[in-house]
């Protein structure tokens, strides 16, 4: 609150007691009162006056501040009636009401929300478990009854398992409960089950890797990080040129961190869109020609890394390569924290 | 032979997954009463078990309690559930391993595998196989033939071994690429020609021609 505006709001009030003043002055001229009298009288007023509207602001002034420092620290603003004071001023005591009634009927709003979001998610997840029997099913028929048929199915069976797990994922990514499972890992061995899981997808592909060093132990959750490879050797593979498609896969470390580099010879990522691969639903110059992209899956990836303590980045030249590093704290402390475990 | 028991509740899985185990080579029986399954577990007395976490009315971790109690047998969970972050915590302490459904058919072998091999170290690998005078010895990595000895390279061994595994077959290169990737050699088409004709050098170097025949469009046979 500022002087000036809270002067503005009581010019009426100064008005009045201005014309007060004059007639007050007017009458005291006419009884013929001694004009030093008259002056202090009136000096005495106005300094009353002025006393006690600079007490009016302040303590006004420090209402506000207390109200605003109460919302600078409450974590969820809208609560703000339900914490404050109990206003002892007429006025204040009605906008009061006002807020709680306001507030309640949003809570209810907000309640109802939050319930229907948890109900959605829990159905997502229900779902999720659901569809992964007959994709099991299927994929046991398909090993059981070799053809070519039954190899195409069980390829597409890997895409559609990983479509189901994109949308897993996503319906759990701003749940409070991240349920993470965090423990030592073996980093090689995580990536060689991703390139075996997927070794149908990169062999028809004819992509080759070329997988070093990567012998090192880390706390992360498995699953996670598993899904984050896939989606990387995905792009891998669609964004790959027609000849000698090849990845390297390589770790480097120093004290703090692992950092695990994923680098094809793809056709890399125009310098003008890298900043903005991983943002929700972009598709890019590249994505738009296959037409399989969602703007979905690296999005993601960031996220996921972000809820594992973990840094995503990218570098890349168009028609020569993309290198993507996964950087991993190697202190567990540091990514439990994050895990809000 | 490994006696594995199933454990799982949806009757088209369980009889693949049947199927499918006895064809990699294990006795296999499955559990179709859900009552007592802690006790029909026990009564069973197989090599190792794999066991659903839903079952109806039923939680796999109780079992798995119920059954650690009184045995040691291998357990390893099947699930389809993404479990949070306390139930895995149970589950570690209970079984072997875990595997999430959908599996990928070797990974889950693969798994079977290495724990049967933990818990029932088995006695010496065969450790050479001999095709027309030429031994491959797998410990040493190496082809022996007359005392003359050549090295090989782990892709190098790996091809070759699968080949004279499948003697007298024809191998597409399919295959060979796709045991090369489950064996941890992430080759394409080219270094597939690549390791072969590597592998012709080094087994001329032996006095040895024409063992890996090329039938064209097919593959290659030994």
């Amino acid at each position: 609150m500022n002087f000036g505006d809270c002067l503005k709001d009581n010019i009426g009030k100064l008005l009045s007691w201005l014309i007060f003043s004059l007639v007050m002055f007017a009458y005291f001229k006419a009884m013929q009162v001694n004009a030093n009298v008259i002056v202090i009288t009136l000096v005495v007023l106005w300094a009353f006056l002025g006393f006690r509207f600079l007490i009016f602001f302040w303590e006004k002034n420090r209402y506000f501040a207390n109200l605003n420092q109460m919302l600078e620290h409450l974590p969820e603003k809208y609560l703000l009636s339900e914490v404050m004071e109990k206003p002892r001023n007429a006025e204040d005591l009605a906008y009061y009401r006002m807020l709680k009634r306001i507030n309640k009927s949003m809570l209810e709003n907000v309640t109802k929300a939050r319930m229907a979001q948890k109900a959605y998610k829990e159905y997502i997840e229900s779902w999720v478990h659901e569809i992964k029997i007959p994709i099991t099913t299927v994929k046991l028929l398909c090993q059981n009854h070799p053809s070519q048929t039954s190899e195409k199915i069980d390829e597409q069976m890997e895409e559609i398992n990983h479509f189901v797990e994109q949308a897993l994922f996503y319906a759990r990514l701003d749940s409070v409960s991240n349920d993470f499972f965090i423990r030592e890992v073996n980093l090689e061995e995580v990536v060689r089950e991703v390139l075996a899981r997927h070794k149908k997808l990169m062999i028809q592909n004819h992509m080759k890797v070329d997988l070093k060093n990567c012998d090192v132990f880390i706390y992360t959750d498995e699953k996670w990080l598993a899904f984050i490879l896939h989606q990387i050797l995905i792009n891998s593979v669609q964004y790959k040129k027609e000849d000698g498609a090849q990845i390297q896969i390589e770790v480097q470390e120093n004290k703090e961190n692992v950092k695990l580099i994923i680098q094809d010879n793809g056709i890399g990522i125009k310098i003008s869109e890298i900043g903005r691969i991983f943002d929700k639903g972009f598709t890019g110059t590249n994505g738009r020609k296959t037409k399989k992209s969602t703007g979905i899956g690296l999005y993601l990836c960031k996220r996921l890394c972000e809820e594992l303590a973990m840094t995503l980045e990218v570098q890349s030249q168009e028609n020569e390569y993309t290198k993507m590093s996964i950087i991993i704290p190697r202190d567990k402390k540091e990514i439990l924290q994050n895990c809000k475990v | 032979m490994f006696h594995i028991l199933i454990v799982e509740d949806d009757e088209e899985i369980r009889e693949e997954l049947k199927v499918l185990l006895e064809n990699s080579g294990y006795e296999v029986s499955a559990i179709l009463n859900f009552e007592e399954v802690a006790q029909q577990i026990l009564e069973l007395n197989s090599h190792l078990v794999l066991l659903d976490v839903n079952l109806p009315g039923k939680n796999g971790y109780e079992i798995c309690r119920k059954v650690r109690a009184k045995s040691k047998v291998p357990i390893i969970f099947v699930t389809s559930r993404n479990q949070a972050m306390e139930e895995l915590n149970g589950l570690m302490l209970g079984a072997d391993d875990y595997i999430e459904k959908p599996y990928d058919v070797p990974i889950l072998l693969a798994r079977i595998q290495n724990l049967l091999n933990r818990i029932y170290p088995k006695e010496e690998k065969e450790s050479k196989i001999t095709y027309r005078n030429v031994t491959l010895d797998i410990l040493k990595s190496a082809i022996l033939r007359d005392k003359k000895e050549i090295d090989l390279t782990k892709t190098e061994l790996k091809t070759l071994y699968y080949l004279f595994k499948n003697q007298n077959q024809i191998v597409p290169r399919e295959k060979i690429i796709d045991y090369l990737w489950d064996n941890g050699v992430y080759a394409d088409d080219n270094s597939l020609s690549v390791i072969i004709t590597r592998l012709r050098e080094k087994l001329k170097d032996l006095g040895v021609e024409n063992l890996i025949e090329t039938k064209r469009g097919q593959g290659y046979k030994i």
